[in-house]
């Protein structure tokens, strides 16, 4: 399995990161590394929107590292343009992917801070782009962390394992 | 249907929109192709039937709005799903009144999309299953089949096959037991109407308050009796056929009604003041002689010549007795199918005497024969003495008598049958009354 690297960039809840490095790691039976990002994110702010176009993010970081698949984690608000927002965004077999915690904190629904839900929300985010990025697709089991999810709640209804099929298919790619 | 086996059509001249969505109906797994205008979609739907197209309302050269209704043409049952910014939403609107199955405003909603898409694959099924519902219904709902072999059974069968696709008022005519309410399923089942119901009245078998009930229904306390309001076979048969037997004995006042309904396809129930209106096709019997009761003012003209659109005339089975043999030997079969009895044959003997037969009772008294004979025969073959047929006259072959010996036995006997009804004698004959008259004159016979 290709080392797995997790960046952030204008990312606020950095103590979240620690404990999704033991997990994914654990999961993926991968090596796991962890930087900061340098990057100029600001070009794909969308004024209008008051938005970061997700996949202009992506098209800029795709970069030539084949050898490992990056997960870049934002604070940032993240839209495609034919969408009104998304929590995050892969290439499909691709090498870099990019999630959202704007949308997954309880705050954003006016709810209280809840950080245990927030790590729970980041972890399936993560396992499910990072199965987008080993030519996943989504999953009709409900259970399964790569079914898909275009709210919150349904973020929550599902597990954050892959279920055997996926299984099968993330291990034998 | 799995995901992977739906397959979506994106035509709009965006890239970023054709990519965007692309991917991420390709991340549910759907087979998804894209098209940069109205013409790439065109000739795309040449080659794939498409189950669920999104279409951008604006596009260079042919707009969203004229490739939805090309599409329409192509598959009536495609569906179609608009993409518009806010400044179309008219123009969707007005493809949606066209036919198209709604409409998403850029940006989506993720969530929205996902349901209109899930929405989309729901109608997509029903449609397919509707499609094949109908086939296998089509293959269960056939005309009953017509038996015969004379060259009027297959006159009768080519005017069912003309008449039946028109909603065009049939009268049927014929002998009691010629099959009368076969030929008018028959008409019914391989017209238009099928997935309707024929509904049948014997009008013969009610009086005339509760005929004019039977057929247009009542309100509630219309008249004593009238617990509850009740609806008309008229009203029932809307979409369908109606099929009244014995049109030539209902009286005058129904038949006033009878012809206003069946003109203006409207009536009110017996008590009510609401116009029912009810679109259903006519089609009469009648074994009465509708012109000699017009003629004795028994039955309106006007309603006889409404009836009289297309008239059927069914042979009684003594005049095609080409079709005897046949139609003994289906109900053998089909008798012998139900009481679970193996019948060879029928003995030639025996078919002899059904063919000599006059059948008063037509189909139905060969039907009712054959099934006696089904039940006492106790061989594997239909014997002469298992039927037993009314005032069977069985033609003498004596060969020793002289032709003026066997012409006056069988007058006397066709005199016997007919209880000495001189004039039906002469039918059967085929000979004037005056000549048996003088017949019996020279045999010194006279009139018990």
């Amino acid at each position: 399995m290709a080392p797995i690297k997790l960046a952030t960039i204008n990312f606020t809840d950095y103590n979240l990161i620690t404990p999704l490095l033991s997990e994914i790691a654990q999961i993926m039976k991968s090596k796991v590394y962890f930087n900061k990002f340098n990057w100029d994110i600001e070009k794909f702010l969308n004024e209008e929107r008051g938005q970061y176009d997700a996949s202009g993010i992506l098209k800029g970081l795709e970069s030539s590292e084949a050898e490992s698949k990056t997960i870049l984690f934002t604070s940032l608000d993240l839209y495609i343009p034919i969408f009104t927002f998304v929590f995050g965004l892969a290439k499909l077999g691709g090498n870099t992917a990019i999630i959202s915690s704007h949308r997954l904190r309880n705050e954003f629904y006016g709810l209280p801070k809840n950080d245990p839900l927030l790590h729970q929300r980041l972890l399936k985010e993560t396992f499910h782009e990072l199965g987008h990025l080993h030519g996943l697709k989504h999953c009709s089991n409900y259970t399964c962390v790569m079914t898909s999810s275009t709210n919150a709640e349904e973020l929550d209804i599902k597990g954050h394992e892959y279920c055997s099929k996926c299984s099968i298919q993330i291990n034998h790619n | 249907m799995s995901n992977k086996d739906v397959k979506i059509l994106i035509v709009d001249d965006d890239e970023i929109v054709r990519e965007s969505l692309f991917d991420w109906l390709e991340e549910d797994g759907y087979y998804v192709e894209t098209a940069r205008d109205a013409k790439e979609a065109l000739q795309k739907c040449n080659k794939i039937r498409w189950d669920i197209y999104f279409l951008d309302i604006k596009m260079p050269g042919m707009d969203g709005l004229e490739l939805h209704r090309r599409l329409r043409e192509i598959d009536n049952e495609a569906i179609v799903i608009i993409i518009t910014a806010y400044a179309s939403v008219d123009t969707a609107v007005k493809a949606l009144k066209e036919g198209a199955f709604d409409y998403v405003t850029k940006p989506f909603d993720p969530d929205s999309l996902s349901h209109l898409i899930r929405n989309a694959m729901r109608q997509r099924k029903l449609i397919d299953e509707n499609v094949e519902l109908k086939d296998n219904l089509e293959s269960l709902i056939k005309p009953p089949v017509i038996i015969g072999v004379s060259d009027h059974i297959n006159e009768i069968k080519e005017s069912i096959n003309t008449v039946a696709p028109s909603s065009t008022t049939v009268i049927i005519r014929g002998e009691s037991g010629t099959g009368k309410e076969l030929v008018a399923q028959s008409i019914h089942l391989l017209s238009n109407r099928k997935f309707f119901p024929m509904i049948s009245v014997n009008c013969g078998a009610f009086s005339e308050t509760l005929l004019e009930s039977e057929l247009f229904g009542h309100e509630k306390g219309s008249f004593t009796g009238a617990m509850q309001r009740r609806k008309g076979k008229l009203e029932i048969a809307n979409g369908g056929s109606l099929f009244l037997d014995e049109i030539g004995v209902i009286l005058p006042k129904t038949q006033i009604d009878l012809l206003r309904a069946i003109e203006l396809k409207e009536f009110m129930r017996i008590g009510g003041n609401d116009i029912i209106k009810s679109d259903f096709r006519v089609i009469c019997a009648t074994n009465t002689n509708l012109e000699e009761a017009v003629k004795a003012g028994a039955f309106r003209e006007d309603l006889y010549y409404r009836l009289q659109v297309y008239v059927i005339h069914l042979k009684p089975l003594r005049e095609r007795i080409e079709d005897i043999p046949v139609l003994a030997n289906h109900f053998k079969e089909s008798f012998s199918r139900k009481m679970n009895k193996p019948i060879d044959f029928i003995d030639s003997s025996a078919m002899d005497m059904l063919l000599q037969y006059s059948w008063p009772g037509n189909v139905r008294e060969l039907e009712n024969a054959i099934e006696r004979a089904m039940v006492t025969c106790k061989k594997s073959r239909l014997m002469k003495e298992d039927f037993l047929l009314n005032n069977y006259l069985e033609i003498n072959t004596n060969n020793e008598l002289s032709l003026l010996e066997v012409e006056k036995r069988h007058i006397l006997q066709v005199l016997e049958y007919t209880n000495w009804n001189v004039s039906q004698a002469s039918k059967i004959l085929n000979i004037d009354r005056t000549t048996i008259y003088s017949k019996l004159n020279s045999y010194g016979i006279k009139r018990p």
